[in-house]
């Protein structure tokens, strides 16, 4: 239990994936851990993995919009608007947002109890690595009273959901580096109308084909200096958590 | 002048009900409600039986769920003692020896944050211990609960539906989440008392 615990980062390639596809391979993850908890002789604990992937656009809906009628009513007029994407309605807290090619998810399953975090401070912590990371291109984001990672008050670069199941994390948060943004005007992004959505591109074109020329995937690129990142963090707080 | 002498009265008889009272009910939501002998110009004997009334509109669950309101200390943020409690962070209240009244402790409701939706589940449906009833969800994050005992859920907290945030504010009055008939008691001899999850809480 003294041991520090390495972040095992896999990157789903090749490069866009359909959501089901990065929905399952989670659900692996996750099922495994909570099996470990359940049957601690019979399955070993599991490492912590950072899973990271590019996924074909796709509208994605929080847990709480799949009973409430309104949203469902969105729902379907989204379906008929805009076809070409799919809509998803997943378990994770927070509201509507996209995924697509040029957007980075990640994906952290880890037992928040390894590392003694609350979910309030594990969300902090996925914004702080996000906004270490936009660093790196010379981009002052921020965190305001509504989650995710702001440029500004009203320009959103990344977004975060969560979902908890006996303290194992799954689902993460999204950054948009490449995104096409028009994308996000058919939907209002986690409830928040007046809100835009940004990218690393729009917000730092030199920086971003200057750092990512000749680099063959760059979603991945990303993918990697995440996971450093989060590493970090993680032990940080490893070595910190309350004996 | 009789008024003036019976308001002495009523405070000085107050002050001694109150001493008698237990400490629990004490604390300023509990007023006793005064009976007209207290009105009446001769001195009664004995102190004519109070019943306490919360300040705060009780709520139609906690008049349907009986003898919860002896579990509960004034201040919502301790352990209360009478309760059941899992390492998950969820309690249980037994009622009429079958009625499982079940809900998250204060201690995961403030590492939660401000709750802003609670997927409560389906009444009539069987649950077997272990198994996801809900979840409770703050911003951005949605963490499920589990159910400790087994049986079929018979009633959900509608009022979660308009105030999520009672889970943060009662989480062990009108907070509660759902109620199940238990099939088999003894599935809540493994669950801790109120001082041992304070133990519990505090080593993590």
């Amino acid at each position: 239990m003294a041991t520090r615990r390495a972040l095992k980062h896999i990157h789903i390639s090749p490069t866009q994936i359909p959501y089901s596809t990065g929905a399952a391979v989670q659900h692996v993850l996750v099922k495994n851990y909570l099996d470990s908890k359940r049957v601690p002789d019979i399955v070993p604990r599991p490492v912590p993995t950072l899973l990271t992937m590019e996924f074909l656009p796709v509208y994605t809906f929080g847990r709480r919009q799949q009973h409430d009628e309104e949203s469902i009513r969105k729902i379907e007029i989204l379906k008929t608007k805009v076809p070409e994407v799919t809509s998803v309605v997943t378990t994770r807290g927070g509201q509507t947002t996209f995924h697509g090619p040029g957007q980075l998810v990640a994906y952290p399953i880890i037992d928040l109890k390894e590392f003694n975090l609350s979910s309030k401070c594990y969300v902090r912590m996925l914004e702080d690595t996000a906004i270490e990371l936009l660093k790196g291109f010379g981009l002052r984001a921020k965190t305001t009273e509504n989650t995710g990672v702001w440029l500004s008050d009203s320009e959103k670069i990344a977004s975060i959901g969560v979902h908890l199941r006996r303290y194992i994390t799954s689902h993460g948060v999204a950054i948009n580096a490449s995104t096409n943004l028009s994308y996000f005007d058919q939907i209002v992004a986690c409830g928040l109308p007046e809100s835009k959505a940004t990218s690393i591109e729009q917000a730092a074109r030199d920086e971003w084909e200057r750092q990512m020329a000749g680099v063959n995937n760059p979603i991945q690129e990303l993918g990697n200096r995440l996971a450093d990142i989060l590493q970090e963090k993680l032990d940080h707080q490893f070595e910190h958590r309350k004996p | 002048m009789s008024y003036q002498k019976n308001i002495l009265m009523v405070s000085t008889r107050l002050a001694a009900v109150r001493s008698r009272l237990p400490v629990a009910a004490r604390s300023a939501k509990f007023v006793p409600l005064l009976s007209n002998r207290f009105y009446s110009k001769t001195t009664p004997k004995t102190i004519a039986p109070l019943f306490t009334v919360s300040r705060n509109t009780p709520s139609t669950s906690l008049s349907n769920v009986r003898g919860r309101r002896s579990y509960i200390n004034g201040n919502d943020e301790e352990t209360p003692e009478g309760l059941r409690y899992t390492e998950e962070h969820e309690w249980l209240a037994l009622e009429d020896g079958n009625l499982a009244v079940i809900g998250i402790t204060g201690y995961a409701s403030k590492a939660l944050g401000d709750v802003v939706y609670v997927e409560l589940p389906s009444v009539g449906a069987s649950i077997v211990a272990g198994e996801p009833i809900g979840a409770v969800e703050s911003v951005k994050s949605a963490s499920d609960i589990y159910s400790p005992v087994s049986g079929e859920i018979i009633e959900v907290n509608e009022q979660l539906d308009k105030k999520p945030g009672l889970v943060n504010a009662e989480p062990y009055r009108r907070g509660w989440i759902c109620k199940i008939l238990i099939k088999d008691t003894t599935e809540l001899e493994s669950m801790m008392d109120n001082n041992r999850y304070q133990t519990f809480i505090a080593s993590s």
